[in-house]
């Protein structure tokens, strides 16, 4: 039996082989790689060099220290702005996505005649590209021609005047609210999925008990999707972080700036650094992400760690 | 053991495969079988069929050269940068390319471009004439730290003014006076605004001016400081002017143009072409663009240009405006160069000197684009000197003022300048509290910070910088 096992997981390993190898060569060595660049001073000058290229003047870790403390460097100059604005991005956008996939999910869950019709459709945003999603909400947030503030001033009268979206603080919501029109329907589905797994018995019981919609809702539903929530929250987040695509294209499609609201982490690095061929200092703000995505994600492991656990 | 005969068989089929492959790929990029020579040209868009169009340049080439055969291919301008920088540093690239004017010092700082200093010799022979490109373009055929000349040009990006002839006719203000000096200009515009002048039932802005996400914020910028008496950095590249009080005040006369209500703040979230389309649609008196907007202008809609539209109908170009230090312009375009990867260096000078320098082909190639030419003979042309709305290119070619040939001017423009350019028009719309010129200064302040400390440092990497500049002083 021992040897069968043996075998038949062999031939598991060989199937597994190119997979593995795969992951490697696309994963693991550009990640070596950068932690490698992110030691030397490679940039446009001495782009032959690359891998090869000298240590910074200030030391071995002179990148991390331009891109942390020198404020004359363009990287460290707009970064407290970056920071800023990623993490409020990433956040509100990680709730939003949730908040509107957990209605949709609700709302799909409910028998009613055009569930499967009503269903494509609020898939829609979601078959959007991201740069078309950008492009065509640029145009949308304009003041004067835009449709957000036709709509909100002009038919609805909501507000008492039309709002600048893609200038000074508004920015950040122009970039936050595309995204989540773009990705909720991404949180429903895994919502949908989740609640369709909830055994119905459990509300037969709850029934039974006389417990209400909201406690239902409270002790039930919402325990039991704690799995989908945990895969949702670390996708949200890391994707948010790592968002570029809808922001660059709304500003410019990359020859813009999206301004001291709008600039993001990976805007910023890629302008100030990759676009300028600056390796060194790219990758060392990049490798400075990935440590505190690797922080964020052992405490996403630690409070999830159960959800994810048991059976 | 089958199975392994099996796997042995299937690896080295696909061995063979993969070699047989790779074979037929290593043959010599331009080798044909034919005996015919093949050169490949990287171009940009220059026009609405940017391939079409190049090839009924290149085809002038081919009829001369039989045994050359062009194959043109066409960059996106976003990819163009990293797909040059890319091929200059793989050495995988084309034989002939083109590169804008500004990047010229950045990719010879490379060290991939082929000297063209004998192409530059043999075409001042011919054409008879010491200076046979327009002045601004000498800068970047021969970048300040480079020993010898990398391109030539090809085209100039000129900006005249366009402006609405009714518009200013009815505000009973002659833009030519008025461009005279930054006083008379504004004072018109002012007369422009408060004539209320509608077109076709909508109001008409007196001048338009685009926003932050845009690639020509920078180039929107810098005509203003340089007719101020002030400038980015000197001509050598080692200096920073951008906090002198000449360049501030350039700074603070653009933004002018912003607050007093001359063009209004919701276009400052627009690019350069929503703007350009405002004022197709007769919602704007004057409007700064690229010549490229002339053959815009007079191409038929059905053919992609908006010769239907209202400010087609009535519209003129002047010069911009000068300031206290005179008229002083932003100019770019494009360099043609040669890597030095290139298989047949001689074919492809030859290529090179015949669209920088051949006087049919560069017309034919600028009557195409709508951009300016380098070669200064083809001004001479009836299409320049007899069309009312082209005969200030000369002069706008020749009033530019380039930006210094330095390899790390990219960092400063789009790195440095874009991002405090783009702060100070959030400034000036006043989205987040009111103005206040001393934002304004202090994001001066700190781009000239950052610039000072862009040039130590590469002044420092590179002591033959250093040493070049110094030569530059002595003579």
């Amino acid at each position: 039996m021992a040897h069968f096992t043996s075998r038949r997981n062999r031939m598991a390993y060989w199937f597994l082989a190119p997979t593995v190898l795969g992951m490697a060569f696309v994963h693991v060595l550009p990640i070596v790689q950068g932690i490698w660049l992110s030691f030397l001073a490679a940039r446009k000058s001495n782009l032959q060099l690359y891998l090869d290229a000298p240590l910074p003047d200030n030391g071995l870790f002179g990148n991390y220290k331009d891109v942390l403390f020198n404020s004359s460097s363009a990287l460290h100059a707009g970064m407290a702005d970056a920071v800023r604005n990623t993490f409020w991005y990433a956040l509100l956008v990680t709730l939003g996505t949730s908040v509107f996939g957990l209605m949709g999910a609700l709302l799909l869950h409910r028998a009613f005649r055009g569930r499967s019709l009503a269903r494509t459709l609020l898939l829609f945003p979601w078959v959007v590209p991201t740069y078309v999603v950008g492009l065509l909400w640029g145009f949308m947030w304009q003041q004067d021609t835009g449709i957000v503030n036709i709509v909100l001033h002009d038919w609805l009268h909501l507000i008492s005047y039309r709002p600048v979206w893609l200038l000074g603080p508004n920015t950040l919501w122009a970039i936050i609210i595309p995204t989540i029109w773009r990705f909720w329907p991404y949180s429903m589905l895994l919502l949908l999925a989740g609640l369709q797994n909830i055994p119905h018995e459990v509300y037969e019981a709850a029934d039974l008990d006389g417990a209400t919609v909201w406690q239902k809702f409270r002790r039930i539903t919402m325990p039991l999707l704690s799995p989908v929530w945990s895969v949702l929250l670390l996708n949200g987040l890391i994707f948010n972080v790592y968002s570029f695509n809808i922001v660059i294209m709304m500003f410019g499609n990359g020859a813009g700036f999206p301004g001291r609201y709008g600039d993001l982490l990976m805007t910023a690095i890629f302008r100030n650094s990759f676009q300028m061929w600056d390796f060194g200092h790219g990758a060392a703000m990049s490798v400075l992400l990935m440590l505190g995505m690797i922080a964020l994600v052992v405490v996403w492991y630690r409070i999830f760690r159960n959800d994810l656990t048991n059976e | 053991m089958k199975i392994r005969n099996f796997r042995l068989l299937c690896a080295l089929a696909c061995s063979a495969w993969a070699v047989t492959l790779v074979g037929c790929n290593s043959a010599k990029d331009g080798d044909a079988t034919d005996g015919q020579i093949t050169l490949r040209l990287w171009a940009t868009p220059n026009t609405s069929k940017p391939k079409e169009d190049l090839e009924k340049v290149v085809e002038l080439f081919e009829a001369k050269h039989p045994g050359i055969k062009v194959q043109v291919e066409i960059l996106d301008w976003g990819a163009a940068w990293t797909k040059i920088t890319t091929a200059a540093t793989s050495g995988a690239g084309p034989d002939v390319v083109q590169i804008g004017s500004s990047w010229a010092g950045s990719i010879t700082d490379i060290g991939s471009l082929m000297s063209v200093s004998d192409v530059l010799d043999s075409a001042k022979k011919d054409l008879k004439t010491d200076s046979p490109f327009v002045r601004a373009a000498y800068v970047y055929m021969k970048p300040i730290y480079s020993d010898s000349v990398t391109s030539l040009p090809w085209l100039v990006d000129v900006r005249p003014l366009f402006y609405r002839k009714d518009v200013w006719q009815k505000a009973g203000v002659d833009i030519h006076e008025a461009t005279t000096s930054w006083d008379r200009y504004f004072a018109a515009l002012d007369k422009i605004k408060a004539a209320g002048v509608l077109s076709d039932g909508q109001k008409v802005e007196a001048i338009g001016i685009a926003g932050k996400n845009d690639w020509n914020v920078v180039h929107n910028f810098y005509p203003w400081i340089i007719s101020a008496g002030g400038g980015v950095v000197n001509a050598l590249g080692d200096s920073v002017l951008l906090d002198d009080e000449k360049s501030v005040q350039g700074v603070l006369a653009y933004l002018k143009l912003i607050r007093s209500g001359l063009s209004p703040k919701a276009y400052l979230e627009k690019t350069t072409a929503q703007v350009s389309a405002e004022f197709d649609q007769g919602r704007i008196a004057t409007w700064q663009e690229a010549s490229t907007k002339l053959v815009y202008l007079e191409r038929p809609q059905e053919q992609g240009g908006a010769g239907n539209s209202v400010a087609a109908k009535n519209y003129g170009t002047a010069l911009p405006p000068a300031g206290p230090a005179g008229r002083k312009l932003f100019v770019g375009g494009s360099q043609l160069a040669i890597f030095k990867s290139t298989s047949h260096p001689k074919e492809a000078k030859e290529l090179l000197r015949f669209l920088t320098t051949d006087t049919t082909a560069v017309m034919r190639y600028c009557r195409l684009s709508g951009m300016a030419p380098a070669l200064r003979k083809v001004f001479d042309s009836p299409y320049y000197s007899s069309n009312e709305n082209r005969q200030l290119f000369k002069q706008l070619a020749d009033d530019g003022v380039p930006y210094p040939a330095v390899p790390y001017w990219g960092e400063v423009e789009t790195s440095i300048l874009n991002t405090r350019f783009g702060n100070i028009i959030d400034i000036a719309s006043e989205v987040n509290g009111k103005y206040d010129e001393a934002k304004v200064r202090a994001e001066l302040k700190a781009a000239a910070n950052q610039i000072r400390e862009l040039i130590r440092d590469q002044l420092e990497k590179k002591p033959q910088y250093a040493a070049k500049i110094r030569a530059f002083r002595g003579r």
